[in-house]
């Protein structure tokens, strides 16, 4: 479970630390250019980060309309991976949008996101970055690359693990929870971080009010689900500086299934709505300033999701897949037992 | 300087798996500017001037990037001259040398990186342009020397800059300083 969080941790955080060159090495440079600057290069470059795992914490919910009985359960882990636009994989740097960062070549203006490809120095636009004070040249850097992961994986997407319990009350109702106490990790005593989720959700059969019900043959039942993710991970205990990520997301869905032998069938259409706030707490020195809380930003997503998918029940065992349709279309794997 | 932490190591893990065998690369560029105060009556006096300056490019300009750099380049070398509230019937001759040895400056040490002549004794209103990678106008400096420059950079080792000039025309009456501009950049590749 540790290791579930630390890839949630990962995904989460990697925004900040996205990768060396703009993080350990020149994240001083960013706000020596001004904060305003720095916020608004970073939200540009991790939006897919963000945005996708939003997207993807409604994912992953159900696998069938037909709540359990009373007192049924199944216990259920997933990962879902919200699938990056290719529009989202590079921004359009524009100099009006900064106070004092530049691109070098004015023309050369699209700069990889975090789940952009992986480019070499050669190929990336080079950022300039001014002095607030007197305007002059501080420092020429190439613009952050991309993770270039479907150089490696087969799906460039953000992953979103999740685990869930699913549990029968009564008058075809079923209530789904989300849980993981606050956890604190740390690395041979010093201290790293804490995570923490919470997520509720309730479906609930809606055949029973449709007339004729009985002659309707499959499943049809109503969903709402809401997740909440807190997470810090320090950045230097002892300095008192962590990111700090807060995300948040809800769906509401009607969802109908088949069930033959083994296999359900399902497919779901309805609202998702996703809010990340994302924030760099703490004061940071850079040789002329010290700087509070210096990155704060969020994410808002919503629409229609609509979703396909099914279930392979094996005994106690369940393995399912989903492929939800949104901005970020979203795939899911998962497994559980359940009963009843 | 922001402290380094464990915490961005285990991200940088994640980040740099993430990125395959191919890593993470960044050119970092900046300019330095390398000032040498010229005496108007030793130059006055002497056949040739010298002056020198110790620099170390790698500690002064590079330290954050020092530990990942792979290579440095050279992309242009510029002068300027400023200080003087006048405008003398003067020319200099200059030689500019690079002792990678870091000795005392004088005018028999040093490797010789550039020489220009007729530089009028004036302050210029923009830097002038001494050595440039761009192949249209690449100027007029030892590559061999610039090579040197980029590895002993590489190897943060100090430098002695050193400039030897010599008058032609009406004396000076007031000091003056040559600014030396070296626009360096330093490739980062992190595996």
């Amino acid at each position: 479970m540790k290791s579930l969080f630390k890839i949630t941790l990962a995904t989460c955080l990697m925004a900040v630390m996205a990768n060396r060159s703009y993080a350990q090495i020149d994240f001083d440079t960013f706000l020596e250019a001004g904060i305003e600057d720095a916020n608004t290069l970073l939200e540009s470059y991790m939006e897919p980060a963000f945005v996708g795992f939003g997207i993807g914490m409604n994912s992953g919910w159900y696998n069938t309309a037909k709540p359990h009985k009373f007192l049924g359960f199944d216990l259920n882990v997933s990962i879902s991976a919200a699938k990056v636009p290719d529009s989202k994989q590079f921004f359009t740097f524009r100099d009006s949008d900064y106070s004092n960062v530049r691109l070098s070549n004015p023309s050369d203006n699209r700069l990889p996101t975090l789940f952009g490809p992986n480019l070499g120095a050669d190929d990336l636009p080079e950022l300039t970055f001014l002095d607030p004070g007197s305007g002059q040249e501080l420092v020429r850097i190439t613009g952050p690359t991309g993770l270039g992961i479907d150089e490696d994986l087969p799906i460039n997407a953000v992953p979103v693990p999740m685990i869930q319990l699913g549990v029968g009350l009564f008058k075809g109702t079923e209530v789904k929870l989300r849980y993981i106490p606050e956890q604190n990790f740390d690395d041979n005593g010093e201290e790293q971080g804490s995570v923490k989720l919470f997520g509720i959700g309730v479906m609930h059969d809606i055949k029973s009010l449709l007339p004729a019900d009985k002659l309707l043959p499959f499943d049809l039942s109503l969903f709402v689900g809401y997740t909440s993710l807190t997470s810090n991970v320090y950045v230097d205990a002892a300095a008192d500086q962590f990111a700090e990520f807060d995300a948040s997301a809800i769906t509401a869905q009607v969802v109908a299934s088949k069930k033959l032998a083994i296999f359900t069938a399902f497919a779901g259409v309805g609202y998702a709505k996703s809010d990340i706030d994302f924030g760099l707490k703490g004061n940071y020195t850079t040789e002329t300033t010290t700087y509070t809380d210096p990155v704060n930003f969020n994410f808002s997503n919503s629409g229609l999701r609509a979703n396909v998918g099914f279930r392979l029940r094996l005994l106690i065992f369940n393995i399912s897949g989903e492929y939800a349709i949104q901005e970020y279309n979203t795939y899911t794997l998962g497994f559980g037992v359940g009963f009843r | 300087m922001m402290r380094k932490t464990y915490l961005f190591t285990l991200i940088l893990a994640v980040v740099l798996w993430g990125c395959g065998e191919a890593g993470v690369e960044s050119d970092i560029s900046k300019t330095s500017e390398i000032d040498f105060n010229i005496d108007a009556s030793t130059l006055n006096t002497a056949l040739g001037s010298t002056v020198g300056q110790s620099f170390d490019f790698a500690d002064q300009e590079f330290a954050s990037y020092i530990s990942d750099a792979e290579k440095f380049t050279l992309n242009r070398l510029e002068f300027e001259i400023t200080g003087l509230t006048g405008a003398p019937a003067t020319t200099l001759d200059m030689e500019i040398r690079i002792d990678f040895n870091n000795n005392t400056a004088s005018q028999t040490d040093g490797d010789p990186l550039l020489s220009v002549a007729n530089v009028p004794v004036a302050n210029t209103t923009s830097p002038v342009l001494l050595f440039s990678t761009d192949a249209s106008n690449p100027g007029i400096a030892n590559t061999v020397v610039v090579s040197a420059l980029e590895a002993a950079i590489l190897n943060r080792s100090t430098v002695e800059l050193e400039i030897t000039s010599s008058k032609t025309g009406a004396d000076l009456t007031e000091n003056f300083k040559i600014n030396l501009l070296f626009d360096l950049t330093a490739r980062v590749q992190l595996d």
